[in-house]
């Protein structure tokens, strides 16, 4: 009986000196993977019950974007495997493989990047979407022609910002990105300076137009030479029709110059 | 286009020996997969515009309105195929469309009736807006059903060249749109305007379907109208009023609850209000 007890003590023995590093890398494998697995579970509840999953899910249904994985289940699966491997990095330093450590090492190093760019995309389609609607909205409450453009524009800013700032954090150099945008946004700006000179007063005589009434629809005026019934007010130009003839004018022309009211 | 509601359709089509066939489309792409069928007997219905560009084999045509309900919408695609004469009173039809809720095959019976002249009403408008007509339309037809807490009513909508109607009409009371943007097109309107409706006068609208007043009494007068008899001053009024400007007019008549709908001093269209 003691040879045998004798015997297992020593292999036990053995097996200790000679796999300690082996058995402490498999449990911190086992501990790293069931850690994942559960990190995976927790973002997916998290983003479930701040709403945070459907609100990303409506946002792409409505985008037509179909990658066949969706932002939230990336999150979680980026999340897990971040884990994963800092498991991996671990077990391999206990076993003291130095040269594919310091690889690791450096991939950890830049995990955080990782993570943050990740919340910086969730956070950038959050608050573009928020942006485009509400930017919709008033440009809709303003009766801007075509408002679903300046929403759909704010959107796509908001997301080449983040894009932008996403891309920096994983350290991708952004420079040629940075520029092409700041040229789009410049154009963009320009012809909305030179739109709004246009239209501007206009809206401004518009007003005048419409709360002071010097004229209303249905009275005769004469103005630059056109003579005509007023046959709509507008808030930038107002219609005249003669005979057989609409004439369209700018609101602000009404200012600027004489108007004749024919009185019955 | 689903590809399997389109064959499944020229199927039926063949199994219930209908005349013709009508899709109702509104993208390129759907034109672009019933081009490659290459059936000339397909008659296509649209609100997009920029599909009648092209010269096609088979029948395009313009619905100038944007109907919600589906009944109305296949009512009206009947009509426009009668009114382009492709098809005639009687012919069975075979009505396919696919939206992006519902996808819909329908065997119908195509009818020359009010639908028609709704159309024709709708599709000859230079100026005004076809929406506009539709809305007050809706909302004639509203009022005249229901009326306004069970007593019939009746109502004027003088609808386009407003300049001039204002200039041959007079206030009656305070108008309530005054300096407003209300549009009949918006659906809050609807109710409001019924409201509006125990004004005495008529409601003066836009091209573009903007409230410009309510309660307007307008000039009247005898010149060449011919009316059906039994119609008052309501109808009267208004007929003038369309003779004399190019506005159109819809009166919902107090005695007997239909809609009368007039254009250059000429009632075009009848219809009762439980029929629509």
């Amino acid at each position: 009986m003691s040879q045998i007890e004798d015997l297992l003590v020593k292999s036990w023995n053995n097996i200790k000196e000679f796999f300690p590093n082996i058995v402490a890398a498999g449990v911190i494998l086992i501990i790293g993977y069931i850690i994942g697995r559960l990190a995976q579970k927790g973002i997916d509840l998290i983003l479930k019950k701040t709403g945070m999953r459907r609100y990303l899910e409506r946002v792409e249904e409505r985008e037509g974007r179909d990658i066949g994985i969706s932002i939230s289940t990336l999150i979680g699966v980026i999340t897990k495997w971040i884990i994963y491997i800092v498991a991996i990095m671990s077990a391999i330093n206990v076993l003291g493989i130095t040269g594919l450590n310091q690889v690791i090492a450096q991939l950890v190093t830049y995990l955080p990047n990782i993570v943050f760019a990740m919340i910086i995309i969730v956070l950038g389609i959050i608050i573009g979407d928020k942006a485009a609607g509400i930017v919709r909205y008033t440009c809709e409450e303003l009766k801007v022609p075509k408002y679903w453009i300046m929403g759909n524009l704010t959107r796509y800013i908001i997301y080449a910002i983040v894009i932008i700032i996403a891309l920096s954090q994983i350290k991708i150099r952004t420079d040629v990105l940075i520029i092409g945008i700041t040229i789009v946004l410049m154009a963009l700006g320009i012809t909305l300076i030179i739109a709004l000179k246009e239209i501007a007063p206009n809206m401004a005589a518009g007003f005048h137009l419409i709360h002071d009434t010097p004229f209303k629809i249905g009275d005769m005026i004469e103005i630059d030479g056109n003579e005509g019934v007023v046959d709509n007010i507008g808030l930038v130009s107002t219609t005249i029709k003669t005979k057989g003839e609409k004439i369209i004018i700018p609101n602000s022309k009404f200012l600027k110059n004489v108007v004749k009211k024919k009185l019955q | 286009m689903n590809s399997a509601l389109i064959k499944k359709a020229l199927e039926l089509r063949e199994e219930s020996n209908s005349d013709a066939l009508i899709v109702y489309i509104n993208s390129k792409k759907d034109l672009e997969s019933i081009r490659s069928l290459k059936d000339g007997k397909i008659i296509i219905i649209t609100n997009n515009k920029s599909l009648l560009k092209k010269e096609e084999d088979f029948p395009v045509i313009l619905m100038p309105v944007e109907l919600p309900r589906i009944k109305r919408r296949i009512a009206l695609a009947i009509a426009a195929a009668i009114e382009n004469k492709l098809i005639e009173d009687g012919y069975n039809v075979v009505f396919v469309e696919n939206t992006d809720k519902y996808k819909i095959i329908s065997i119908e019976k195509a009818e020359d009736g009010i639908d028609h002249g709704i159309y024709r009403l709708l599709s000859k408008t230079r100026d005004i807006d076809p929406d506009v007509i539709y809305s007050v339309l809706e909302i004639t037809k509203e009022l005249g059903k229901k009326g306004r807490e069970g007593e019939p009513v009746g109502a004027t909508f003088i609808i386009g060249d407003s300049g001039n109607v204002m200039r041959r009409s007079t206030q009656i009371t305070y108008n309530p749109f005054e300096s407003s943007f209300i549009n009949v097109k918006d659906s809050v309107v609807k109710s409001m305007l019924k409201e509006y409706s125990r004004l005495d006068g008529a409601f003066i609208i836009g091209d573009d379907g903007r409230v410009i007043s309510a309660s307007r009494y307008l000039e009247s007068g005898k010149n060449d109208i011919e009316l059906p008899k039994g119609l008052g001053a309501r109808h009267i009024s208004a007929a003038y009023i369309t003779k004399v400007t190019d506005a159109i007019a819809i009166v919902l008549s107090e005695s007997d609850k239909m809609i009368r709908i007039f254009s250059k001093g000429k009632l075009v269209l009848e219809v009762d209000p439980e029929e629509l």
